[in-house]
């Protein structure tokens, strides 16, 4: 089926589908979530006696429609899902704050006013919930299979940098400063700090921010430092990820979205974040099954074909060229314009055509 | 600014039919945001529309960004605004210098986000001469987190300098005469559904005005087939015939929008590539 399959595609090096941990990373539109999807089902088909966990962060919940999930429920984040003909899994559509409610019950962490706020829903903190939740999963040793789609991010690396955002947060010596202050008991922090500190400067700071606020922020930014275990335990994610036996890591990009930028930028930060078990993956390409279905000549189907038959050829070997050392799966193009259990079946064959 | 010139590889040129032309609201707003789903042509989009109007405005000063690039140093802005507020160069500078600012504003996106859109409405409002600002926006969940930022820290700080500064950013980013959105929407039932739920949390959750939004729909092949007769596009491949009747049922249920659809676009040149791509433009 595809005609593009590179050389550099070794079957007997192949760790896909062996690994408890998948990524799917890749700038929207390429089809990300739609893989990471049948992915998962293909392995639920595969393992039928295994624990399978698929995980979203996309915050437009695409999953969803996927899997024609009812929208009446905004609060419920989990999912016991059982497809006819290919097995039972769990669903995870993240919502941060939901998440953080439930990670952080045991603190006051999720009554704070602040906390509250920062963790809406695009208050930008879904990569790092992501990362804390990815790690709660795996930790817990419940699942065999975990599968991620990563949110597109304002850039895709975003959650691949949310272990380091942690660490330079937690592993700063002001908060230890601040943790001082705020065990003199009977002063407001503020004020603590306006004892030591340079009075001026957070006189200023409350002119700025308005009367009362300086307090709060500092008892929040305490209350975080005092549960701070809950975002670095995380970190364990760090060398998970790192290892090939445990995580394997995939590109999705298609040709209509190509951009060597992004792919490069990838490959960096894979380097660094990464194991070795990492593919690209070239999504929804057309011109096998267009030349497979034309029966007829026209002028601009010609032109179309023509086009889309080159450029096609041209990114699959410019791929090959500039990342000889990850390994490109190819797919095809297929429409769920229709009928989405057809759509689903049809990756799920590429996908079975590729590992089996 | 990343350069679009990657995303063409082929060296055959699918031309853009001169039938179809693009218009644009009129007048311009001050601050126009880009957006949609990823891989729409966002960017592409962005760039030629920057080229149209400096050839159609020479006057007009026109300041392209996607919020990422050199023109958007948050952090030196933030400086400049504490400076400006607190009247002190040296607090200015010892509160974005320390690290304790710096790993609260590293590990929190929505002040990164604020700061930005400080930044931007500052620049916006106290611009010499006529200007527009022209941003590349990121993805939908992304463009909704820009004026989220703003919503967000107005509630944290409920009173003082800088909430009141906050207020005058909304009254500027949700007036429809200062600030404008467009959102592209490509051809694919999943990008429609994405775009009009775009649209609803814009208007419903954040409280836009409608009339500051404009759809436009990008990467649309119906333009390269539309002089085919309907006997002849039976005879097109299923999977392009079923690709053309979905953008059909798309553009059908918007059919006053046509004047906003842009074909799928592929120059053989990569350097008239954004020259070609304004060329579909219109006032």
């Amino acid at each position: 089926m595809n005609s593009l399959a590179p050389s550099s595609y070794r079957k007997e090096e192949c760790l896909i589908g062996k690994t408890p941990l998948a990524i799917f990373c890749g700038t929207g539109g390429v089809g990300k979530t739609s893989l990471a999807a049948t992915y998962a089902l293909f392995l639920v088909q595969k393992n039928p006696k295994k624990k399978i966990l698929l995980i979203t962060i996309d915050p437009s919940l695409r999953l969803k429609d996927f899997f024609k999930l009812p929208e009446n429920n905004p609060t419920q984040d989990f999912f016991s899902l059982s497809l006819p003909e290919i097995g039972n899994f769990d669903l995870l559509l993240l919502q941060p704050f939901y998440s953080f409610s439930k990670i952080s019950s045991k603190t006051s962490l999720e009554k704070n006013r602040l906390v509250k706020l920062l963790m809406s829903n695009f208050g930008g903190m879904q990569e790092i919930m992501g990362m804390i939740e990815l790690y709660n999963y795996y930790s817990s040793q419940y699942y065999d299979f975990i599968i991620l789609d990563t949110p597109p991010g304002k850039h895709f690396l975003d959650f691949l940098n949310s272990c380091q955002k942690i660490r330079k947060f937690f592993h700063n010596k002001v908060f230890d400063l601040l943790k001082s202050f705020s065990s003199q008991k009977k002063l407001p922090i503020w004020k603590k700090i306006l004892i030591q500190g340079p009075e001026k400067l957070l006189f200023y700071l409350e002119k700025m921010t308005g009367e009362g606020f300086l307090q709060e922020f500092l008892e929040t930014v305490i209350l975080i430092r005092e549960n701070y275990q809950l975002f670095t335990n995380a970190l364990e994610m760090e060398n998970i990820l790192k290892d090939p036996n445990k995580t394997a890591s995939f590109y999705v990009t298609s040709c209509k979205h190509y951009k060597a930028d992004d792919l490069e930028d990838f490959a960096l930060k894979s380097q660094e974040t990464l194991s070795k078990n990492s593919y690209i993956v070239l999504n929804r390409q057309e011109s096998s099954i267009l030349f497979e279905q034309t029966r007829h000549s026209l002028p601009p189907l010609e032109m179309y074909l023509k086009y889309i038959q080159e450029k096609e050829k041209n990114i699959s070997l410019q791929i090959q060229e500039k990342f000889p050392h990850f390994s490109l799966l190819c797919f095809n193009e297929s429409s769920w314009h229709e009928e989405i259990d057809l759509f689903i079946k049809d990756l799920l064959n590429q996908w079975k055509g590729h590992l089996s | 600014m990343k350069s679009v010139d990657t995303i063409i590889n082929s060296s055959l040129p699918l031309p853009i039919n001169s039938k179809f032309k693009v218009s644009l609201p009129s007048p311009l707003p001050k601050v126009l945001f880009v957006s949609g789903k990823g891989g729409v042509g966002k960017t592409l989009f962005t760039q030629s529309l920057g080229a149209f109007l400096r050839k159609e405005y020479p006057n007009l000063n026109i300041i392209l960004s996607n919020l990422e690039d050199s023109f958007f140093s948050p952090l030196l802005s933030v400086q400049e605004y504490l400076k400006l507020r607190l009247h002190s160069d040296k607090i200015a500078q010892w509160i974005t210098e320390s690290s304790f600012f710096n790993s609260i504003y590293q590990m929190t996106p929505g002040l990164q986000t604020v700061c930005c859109m400080g930044h931007l409405y500052f620049q916006a409002t106290h611009a010499l001469g006529p200007t527009i600002y022209l941003i590349d926006s990121p993805s939908s969940g992304h463009l909704l987190s820009l004026f989220e930022s703003i919503r967000i820290f107005t509630e944290i700080f409920q009173k003082g300098i800088l909430f009141d500064d906050l207020i005058k950013m909304k009254n500027f980013f949700w007036n429809s005469n200062e600030t404008q959105i467009f959102l592209l929407c490509g051809p694919h039932p999943i990008i429609y559904t994405e775009t009009q739920e775009l649209m609803a949390s814009l208007t419903q959750e954040q409280g836009l005005n409608s009339a500051a939004i404009f759809w436009y729909w990008n990467q649309f092949l119906t333009p390269h087939f539309s002089e085919l007769e309907e006997s002849e596009k039976k005879l097109l491949p299923p999977l392009l015939q079923q690709q053309l009747e979905t953008e059909y049922k798309m553009l059908e249920k918007k059919s006053l929008l046509l004047k906003r659809t842009i074909p799928l676009f592929f120059s053989s040149n990569p350097d008239t590539l954004i020259e070609d791509f304004s060329s579909c433009f219109t006032l």
